[in-house]
């Protein structure tokens, strides 16, 4: 009896590596292409050409959408955390709004509605003429573009973790600074930023990190990034080896952001040990404080959500054109394939949560924090390093196959779903991992003790006691990265088998044909399943809310 | 098994000791408690008390020694019965009910096998001695600490177990909560003839509602006896000041039964074998010293502490050291004042300096 439960600890524990080395496998491919000599012609060549440019745009885009999104993001989650104006409550969740948008369908839309040709500069030209219409022209495909559009669906995360911060202040550190002579404002900027500064860091981290991993709006801007470099190398030079060259230095971004990122969650712990919370300051604003704090809570809502999504739902009930078979089909590729990635994602997420709750080797904590860094990587990188190991096991396969059995099995990995299935895991498991730990988490150690000394068996434990409690967080993990791969556009692209399409592919192709109307349909599809872990999102905030009264 | 084994002690530790990694934290423990006996487990946090407990209950393997639960072997490092096939229940310090079931279905679940008319008349009952009537259906998280710490108990007691035990069970309560609770807890274990261990830090929550008391510190048990004999006649110098408050004073042996001290002559028994001019250290408990204005021995108040019914005062003697005295209430004295001391010591407590071995002696016989 003992025997055989040390023995499933064990099982779950050996897993923690083992996933750890699938989830690590094209992170090391990529990292070993730096060092492999063969193709560094192309390499010298890119950097004598295009590299410089890939370099520049990308810290001008980073740069850029960290002002967006730090201007957009702190000053929403102060207004929304300490004072009370009209529709604060609502804007509470709405301001989270615009992360149902992928950037690229945002960019999309508003190219739709602000191009050349476009209703805004028609209506423009008509009523100040042609030539001032010209001079007044901003093309929004452009890096300022790409900038904005980025921000306003990013700043979401700055929010987020901004507010929370705030909360966790506001009552004590507030009601202090304010005895002590401080105003609102000198509160705000030399107080409430300063300590909420790891929190910032850590929701603008996450939000570069999208930055970087971004390739449907820099492509379809025409600005060259290292991911566009990367799909070049890919197709245009049919070239993986330098694809995964690249791919290793827009790494070292990456790598440089996930240090960023783990080092202020690291020092959150201590700014947020200021003690219980206490009561939450709502300060009541009233007369053209109120209008003011209303029209910047609303405006990012507006651009950043309800605008762009009534575009695309007009032009999917009026303007699109639509082959309904090939709708279907195209909406059940993309389902059937985003619950196999969410519930692979789910079932890893359980077995490394329960092998972290059972271990106490910091060598299995160290494989569980590794198989949590997949988040971080763009899926272009995770694509070229998916696709090399695959491509040299189907390779390995072909030849076994032909010499024994004389027969072609063909690409039976990279040529398929298997591949993408792979790509998303790598890249999803850590949303799965952080939800399924916190509710583990809620299952306290002394729980299964007392259901032990109750005369419950271990299987009994985990149908009565742990199923019922982790129900919700399953769902979640498996809703969110649902959604997640739902979204994925450079990954899907790159590993997706020939001839098979999902939502956000179509998206992409029929926006690269310059039909904007047409690409509005699977656009909301994607969007509409989008809100659903927002609701759940702004749910669980409430919750803690709740909790913490 | 046991020659006297009609009534073997519930629990029974031989010689056991519990570690991990060489390192062990219980440390050779004997100790038995008997049938519907409750015993009590107090020392400072990381003395090996909870680990013991654990041991006890199944979740630890034993390096050495044995544990016998009604004369049976449970635990040895050769063999230990599962938690969930020992029949005794444990109860932790954190809120661990099930915050997915009601208060009847948590006070219910270990119930199993019990038909479904006399579960509900155990649930009811408990519900009933618990003062929690009318709360069977509600969440637990709708109720205030004290009220799921009670719940926490009626589930573990509710499969009338041979022995139940509280880890801490009533750390996490307020005072006043507490000074409540644990003799109402005390008075149901009575009730159901339930045995208990409970570990806690505190001793007045050990005495309040154990018969048998055990000191534990680094790992080892110090002293098992009655709450009484614990405070009176504690074995060390450890014990001594870690149970109830009090002072050592130096003194020396004038001859075999007699010290001098500077509270005059105390006369101990001579089978302790004091020699002539040995120095060693008399316990002085509050109630030793009371407050006498007509007394010649002075002390100057350094710290007061009103209690209500009587004062306490901390005191620099004149040799500079210090005593710890009980006052009346009506005895209001400034710090910096001197006040008369008046010894009341009905027995001494004395160590010999090395430390290593003390002892004590009762000059009165006394009576419990």
């Amino acid at each position: 009896m003992k025997l055989q439960h040390k023995f499933s600890i064990g099982l779950i524990e050996c897993s923690a590596p083992l996933i750890a080395l699938i989830i690590l496998t094209p992170l090391v491919a990529v990292a070993f292409s730096l060092f492999s000599g063969e193709s560094f012609a192309v390499l010298k060549h890119l950097s004598e050409t295009v590299l410089s440019d890939y370099v520049i745009n990308s810290v001008l885009l980073v740069l850029g959408v960290s002002f967006v999104t730090l201007v957009i993001g702190v000053p929403t989650a102060w207004l929304t955390s300490v004072f009370d104006f009209p529709g604060c409550k609502f804007f509470v969740w709405a301001l989270l709004l615009p992360l149902a948008f992928p950037a690229y369908i945002i960019a999309y839309t508003y190219t739709g509605v602000l191009d050349y040709a476009g209703p805004v500069y028609s209506a423009l030209r008509e009523f100040v003429g042609r030539e001032l219409a010209d001079q007044l022209y901003f093309s929004i495909r452009s890096v300022p573009g790409a900038i904005l559009m980025l921000g306003l669906v990013l700043y979401p995360y700055v929010y987020l973790l901004a507010r929370a911060a705030f909360l966790e202040q506001s009552a004590s550190y507030i009601e202090i600074s304010r005895s002590l002579g401080y105003s609102l404002r000198r509160v705000f900027f030399r107080l409430a930023v300063p300590l909420a500064r790891p929190s910032i860091i850590t929701g603008l981290s996450l939000a570069l990190m999208e930055t970087l991993a971004d390739y449907g709006t820099v492509q379809f801007f025409g600005v060259s990034t290292f991911t566009t470099g990367i799909f070049r190398a890919f197709y245009g030079f049919g070239d993986p080896a330098a694809a995964a060259q690249l791919s290793s230095m827009l790494l070292l971004f990456v790598v440089l952001l996930i240090f960023t990122e783990r080092y202020s969650r690291r020092t959150i712990r201590y700014h947020a040990a200021g003690g219980k919370r206490g009561f939450e300051v709502n300060i009541r604003l009233h007369g053209k404080r109120a209008v003011l704090s209303w029209l910047f809570c609303a405006l990012p809502v507006f651009f950043g959500f309800l605008l762009p999504a009534l575009i695309l739902l007009k032009w999917s009930l009026f303007d699109a054109q639509w082959n309904w078979a090939r709708f279907l089909q195209l909406i059940w590729n993309t389902f059937y394939l985003a619950f196999l990635a969410a519930l692979i994602a789910v079932f890893f997420a359980v077995i490394l949560g329960y092998a972290k709750r059972a271990s106490r080797s910091k060598l299995i904590h160290g494989f569980i924090s590794i198989s949590g860094m997949g988040y971080a990587i763009p899926g272009a990188i995770v694509a070229v390093g998916v696709i090399v190991p695959l491509v040299w096991i189907d390779h390995q396969m072909i030849r076994l196959f032909a010499a024994v059995f004389d027969m072609d099995v063909g690409l039976i990995l990279s040529g398929s779903v298997v591949a993408l299935l792979f790509a998303y895991t790598v890249r999803f498991l850590a949303i799965s991992l952080n939800t399924v730990d916190s509710g583990l988490g809620k299952i306290k150690p002394n729980m299964d003790n007392a259901a032990r000394c109750l005369g419950y068996r271990a299987p009994e434990i985990l149908r009565k006691i742990h199923l019922p409690l982790m129900k919700a967080s399953l769902l979640t993990a498996f809703l969110i990265v649902f959604v997640d791969t739902l979204k994925e556009l450079p990954a899907t692209l790159m590993l997706r088998p020939f001839d098979f399409n999902t939502l956000a592919v179509r998206a992409f192709e029929l926006a690269s044909d310059e039909r904007l109307v047409d690409a509005a349909l699977p656009s909301l599809m994607i969007i509409a399943t989008g809100i659903i872990p927002i609701i759940l999102l702004s749910k669980t905030i409430s919750q803690e809310i709740q909790v913490s009264d | 098994m046991t020659a006297n084994s009609e009534n073997p002690p519930i629990l029974e530790l031989n010689g056991l000791s519990v570690g991990l990694d060489g390192r062990s934290f219980v440390a050779d423990a004997s100790i038995a408690l008997k049938q519907d006996e409750i015993g009590a487990i107090v020392g400072p946090s990381g003395c090996g008390k909870s680990t013991l407990l654990r041991c006890i209950a199944g979740f630890e393997t034993p390096l050495s020694g044995e544990i016998r639960v009604n004369g049976k072997v449970c635990s040895s490092p050769q063999h230990v019965i599962a938690p969930e096939n020992r029949g005794i229940s444990m109860m932790f310090q954190d809120l661990t009910l099930f915050p997915h079931l009601s208060i009847s279905e948590n006070i219910a679940f270990g119930l199993r096998g019990w038909s479904p008319a006399e579960r509900s008349e155990r649930v009811d009952h408990l519900l009933d001695i618990f003062g929690l009537s009318g709360f069977g259906n509600r969440q637990p998280h709708s109720l205030s600490g004290g009220e799921q710490q009670r719940v926490a108990l009626a589930r573990a007691i509710a499969p009338q177990p041979r022995l139940v035990l509280l880890d801490e069970a009533f750390s996490s309560l307020d005072a006043g909560l507490r000074h409540t609770l644990v003799p109402e807890v005390r008075d149901i274990l009575k009730q159901e003839k339930i045995s208990a261990i409970l570990v806690t830090h505190d001793h007045h929550e050990a005495f309040a509602i154990a018969d048998v008391v055990g000191v534990m510190k680094k790992g080892r048990i110090q002293q098992w006896d009655a709450p009484y004999r614990i405070y009176h006649s504690p074995r060390n110098r450890f014990i001594a000041t870690f149970v109830g408050e009090g002072e050592l004073i130096h003194a020396t042996a004038v001859d075999k039964n007699s010290l001098d001290s500077v509270f005059g002559e105390l006369t101990v028994h001579d089978e302790v074998g004091l020699q002539k001019g040995e120095r060693v250290e008399v316990l002085f408990r509050p109630d030793d010293i009371l407050h006498d204005d007509d007394s010649h021995i002075l002390g100057e108040v350094v710290r007061k502490s009103f209690r209500g019914s009587h004062f306490h005062y901390l005191v620099k003697l004149s040799d500079g050291q210090h005593a710890v005295c009980l006052a009346d209430s009506h005895h209001n004295h400034h710090v910096g004042e001197k006040i008369g001391l008046q010894p009341n010591v009905r027995h001494v407590v004395f160590f010999r300096p090395d430390g290593s071995e003390s002892s004590y002696y009762r000059r009165n016989s006394e009576s419990s």
